[in-house]
């Protein structure tokens, strides 16, 4: 039931068949071409790569406070032992982003969502992100719900959350009694996990056995369930985007690393090919001249 | 114990919202810019019914807030 961890690192293998194909035929004139337009690349993922690395340290910074109201939040739930009630129905709700070229970011949450619908296929989702959108969409169109875009260019605002938060919960035409938020949590620069965070409907509060050394009013707990799943989703969203940014400066790294092997392997093949043709020429001119 | 708010059909997120707004109009000038930062709001949502998605609008809450504002 539980993520899968994944590792943010992965090769590009590809690369490697582009030479193969020019091995023989290439002509300098495409081989100078092509080493222009990897030089380029390499040199936008480069950038990607420094503009990630200055938001990682910003999003982790915003993600260690958001994970003390979290952490507040999700404690109280775990202090009066709130239980999901049996046959309660969850709204699923995918803490996913607009911007793609971060590895496995969004496809690890969208395999997550899925994995959980084959077992509830009734299931309502509401997306936050294109990517996850655009991923689930394809098979369970009939589940959505709510998605929200344009989100996540920045470190997520309170103000922002709560706006999601309130679309969600203000809707009483979507049947379900709790939550369940779907995000990576940052592991560490390199790693992500994907993980649930649940939100529980204020009449399974009441029920909890150690709620009521609390002496919360019916009406405050209501608002304070409110706030609790705003917080969740804040923290959701916030940690979410740390564990993106960091994903894009390994994924970024790692393209400007390959670009890197690719063009030495080209100038290589540049610089020998060249020397083959002078060679030629040479030979050409010789025996030339010795025919005279 | 009702809350004249709830009543009003605005929830407690809403409420909360619109008191730290009216907290950030009056904090001191040096702390102003780092708030400005953090506020706009692009957030765009979609409703799907069926299998389908209507068009993505803005938060309806947030555009009657900004156009009080303005």
């Amino acid at each position: 039931m539980f993520a899968r961890s994944a590792i943010a690192t992965r090769s590009a293998a590809p690369a490697l068949n582009v030479i193969g194909q020019t091995r023989n035929m290439a002509t300098l004139k495409e081989i100078q071409n092509r080493l222009k337009s990897i030089t380029n690349i390499s040199k936008i993922t480069a950038s990607m790569k420094m503009i990630a690395s200055t938001k990682v340290t910003r999003a982790q910074r915003a993600m260690k406070i958001a994970r003390i109201y979290g952490n507040v939040s999700s404690d109280f739930i775990e202090q009066a032992e709130v239980k999901k009630a049996d046959g309660a129905k969850e709204l699923v709700v995918v803490v996913s982003s607009d911007k793609g070229l971060c590895s496995g970011i969004h496809s690890s949450l969208s395999r997550h969502t899925r994995k959980y619908l084959a077992d509830y296929p009734e299931a309502p989702v509401a997306i936050i992100g294109d990517k996850a959108k655009s991923q689930i969409q394809r098979l369970f169109a009939q589940n959505m719900t709510y998605s929200f875009n344009q989100i996540g260019s920045t470190i997520p605002a309170f103000d922002e959350t709560s706006a999601i938060a309130s679309v969600i919960i203000s809707d009483k035409s979507i049947e379900f009694d709790n939550i369940k938020l779907v995000y990576n949590k940052f592991a560490s620069a390199i790693a992500f996990e994907t993980t649930e965070i649940e939100c529980f409907p204020a009449s399974q509060i009441v029920e909890a056995p150690g709620f009521k050394s609390y002496e919360v009013q019916e009406e405050i707990l209501e608002n304070l369930n409110e706030f609790l799943f705003a917080n969740n989703l804040h923290w959701a969203l916030v940690e979410g985007h740390a564990a993106e940014m960091a994903a894009k400066r390994t994924a970024m790294e790692n393209a400007t690393k390959n670009a890197g092997d690719i063009i030495q392997r080209l100038t290589l093949q540049y610089n020998r090919g060249r020397q083959t043709v002078i060679t030629n020429e040479l030979i050409e001119i010789i025996t030339g001249a010795s025919a005279l | 114990m009702t809350f004249a708010w709830r009543t009003a059909g605005i929830n407690y997120l809403q409420y909360s919202n619109i008191a730290a707004r009216a907290l950030r109009r009056v904090v001191k000038t040096d702390l102003q810019a780092e708030i400005a930062k953090r506020q706009g709001i692009t957030i765009k949502f979609a409703k799907w019914d069926n299998g389908k998605s209507s068009a993505s609008v803005n938060i309806p809450a947030i555009e009657t807030r900004a156009k009080v504002e303005n």
